[in-house]
């Protein structure tokens, strides 16, 4: 039994230019994802493929055009606002940015304190902040509660946002390109606390990404994507040891290689 | 080992709450525009508290020699109807800063509450706001106010200071609400509020926690512009002659001034004070407008050397 299933998933844009004329965006077509119970899957693409939208999509920031998504096979595309909230206890997301996702008026406290008060957690929030940000590797957690998102570094800001989703607690994290804004050394840092999460706390992860190295790090499967469409799926290593999509072969031959001279 | 400074942080609280007042007046007050404004703005509503309580003479009572010219005994002379112009002056200036400040207030009130909600609000919602918006912001004020002032007058009742201000509230709060609209448009769509979102927050709680606190500076902002329309508006109103000519502020004082020729028989000590005065606190609303400015843009805030070479530039660069 999967636990987040999609369905022919399509999602479609429609951008105006001038009063009549108006164009058509795919920016899903027929998307068939499945998310199994502590999975940790990829999505790959390059940008403009429909990754981060399909993320959007799985949240309910956008509505699908066509298409079901099904949560513990039960089918939940025409949800309405009071259950949107409900499944969204299920299911969080990271942001690309981390200088984005905060809200640069607010501590770090802050951030975390809402999603507890929200889900109107029983134990003391205190401590449960307390613990939440060790969990994220900010030790001590006192220096960090009183900060400023502009007080912190990048990779910071990250597991600050991570510790706010975990808040929540979610079955489901999707991450979209959790490291693309983060210099190298610290990406490891924050795949291997997505790893940590997963083993721990028993969560499925969706890792979106447009860099085939971390995507090989740290998945189970993954889905390559290409225009709107899967073109192809499978375990990760099968994947990138024998491509059988032209496309994939591609984003393998422009993955970065230390080794590799233009 | 860190702790202990910790500890020390935490006892330190109510000073620090103490310090979110402090600081945004601090950046404000190191503009020498805004601090001119500040000075101006605290010394007129100083001077408009004082003449509540203590003019030199009744304001309204005609005992003097008409037409004096400045003296000791009377400080800007007198009107032609015998009264002591300073007198005036002194007691005219709260009613006037009062309309001003009531107008700002209410008005900024209620172009938050249209503004963000029209913004933050459905698509279909915010279109229909956006045109009850753009027709507020077509009807002349002014005009308004001199219809209902002369149905007034012709029901041989006169306009007070409330309906003034209800009907310039009326007519000046949406030239806000179409500002703090566009910003709440721009600002929902950014990570941090899709992020509340997600986690669960009501619309009416990322309104009031986080939109309005980004947004904070163009609220200020606009609130000294409306205030100034509120205060022209009293003065142009009460200068046109369909107010309560019986009130006394500076829009009164320049309308009898100038019923009875001042300009023309030279009695400058009465129409000028009123006018003068009238303009500091335009300028002084304009000042601290700029000063506002480099509060919510920080790209356009400059530094002082001196304070550069001491260092103490941390404190306005951070963000």
């Amino acid at each position: 039994m999967s636990l987040l299933r999609t369905e022919n998933l399509s999602k479609i844009f429609i951008s105006r230019r001038g009063l009549l004329k108006s164009e058509n965006i795919t920016a899903l077509d027929n998307v068939n994802i499945e998310l199994n119970e502590r999975e940790l899957i990829g999505i790959v693409g390059a940008s403009g493929s429909g990754k981060s939208t399909l993320a959007k999509t799985l949240v309910f920031l956008y509505r699908p055009t066509s298409g079901n998504i099904y949560f513990n096979d039960k089918n939940i595309t025409k949800y309405k606002s009071g259950k949107i909230k409900k499944y969204r206890k299920n299911i969080q997301m990271v942001f690309q940015d981390p200088y984005a996702s905060l809200d640069p008026n607010h501590t770090v406290e802050w951030h975390i304190k809402r999603p507890l008060v929200l889900i109107k957690y029983k134990g003391n929030i205190n401590e449960r902040i307390n613990e939440l940000l060790n969990m994220v590797t900010l030790n001590p957690p006192e220096y960090y509660r009183n900060k400023f998102p502009h007080q912190l570094s990048g990779g910071q800001r990250q597991r600050v946002y991570l510790a706010r989703t975990l808040a929540v607690e979610p079955k489901i994290l999707i991450a979209d390109e959790p490291v693309s804004m983060l210099d190298v050394s610290v990406r490891i840092d924050i795949l291997n606390l997505l790893k940590m999460i997963r083993d721990k706390l028993n969560l499925s992860i969706i890792y979106i990404t447009h860099d085939l190295n971390t995507v090989s790090m740290i998945t189970d499967r993954i889905y390559v994507m290409h225009d709107g469409k899967i073109v192809e799926k499978g375990n990760t290593i099968n994947i990138i040891k024998n491509p059988t999509d032209a496309y994939t072969k591609e984003l393998i031959d422009a993955a970065p290689n230390p080794y590799k001279r233009i | 080992m860190n702790h202990n400074l910790f500890k020390n942080r935490s006892i330190n609280k109510i000073p620090f709450k103490f310090n979110k007042i402090i600081k945004p007046l601090k950046i404000l007050l190191t503009n020498n525009k805004a601090k001119a404004g500040f000075i101006i703005l605290t010394g007129m509503i100083i001077f408009g508290i004082l003449g509540q309580f203590f003019t030199p003479y009744n304001p309204n009572k005609y005992e003097f020699a008409g037409s004096m010219p400045p003296s000791y005994a009377h400080i800007l002379g007198t009107t032609v109807y015998g009264q002591d112009v300073f007198s005036q002056l002194f007691y005219g200036a709260a009613p006037t800063l009062l309309v001003g400040f009531s107008v700002g207030i209410i008005g900024t009130f209620i172009s938050i509450f249209v503004g963000i909600s029209a913004g933050f609000a459905s698509e279909r919602l915010n279109s229909i706001v956006t045109g009850i918006i753009n027709i507020f912001l077509i009807i002349p004020g002014v005009l308004l106010i001199m219809l209902f002032g002369s149905y007034f007058l012709g029901i041989h009742e006169s306009l007070g200071y409330l309906p003034t201000i209800l009907i310039l509230v009326i007519t000046g709060w949406a030239f806000g609400a179409r500002t703090f609209r566009s910003i709440t448009l721009s600002i929902a769509k950014r990570d941090f509020i899709l992020s509340s979102m997600l986690i669960g927050e009501s619309r009416l709680s990322i309104m009031f926690r986080q939109i309005i606190r980004a947004i904070f500076p163009v609220i200020i902002s606009n609130f000294f512009f409306t205030a100034m329309y509120g205060t022209m508006g009293l003065t142009f109103v009460e200068y046109l002659g369909v107010g309560n000519l019986l009130q006394i502020n500076w829009g009164t004082m320049l309308y009898w001034a100038i019923n009875n020729e001042a300009y023309l028989t030279g009695l400058w000590w009465w129409i000028l004070p009123p006018s003068f005065m009238i303009s500091i606190l335009m300028f002084s609303f304009i000042l601290l407008n700029f000063g506002m400015d480099e509060i919510g843009n920080p790209s356009l805030r400059r530094f002082n050397r001196k304070k550069n070479k001491k260092g103490d530039i941390n404190e306005f660069t951070e963000n």
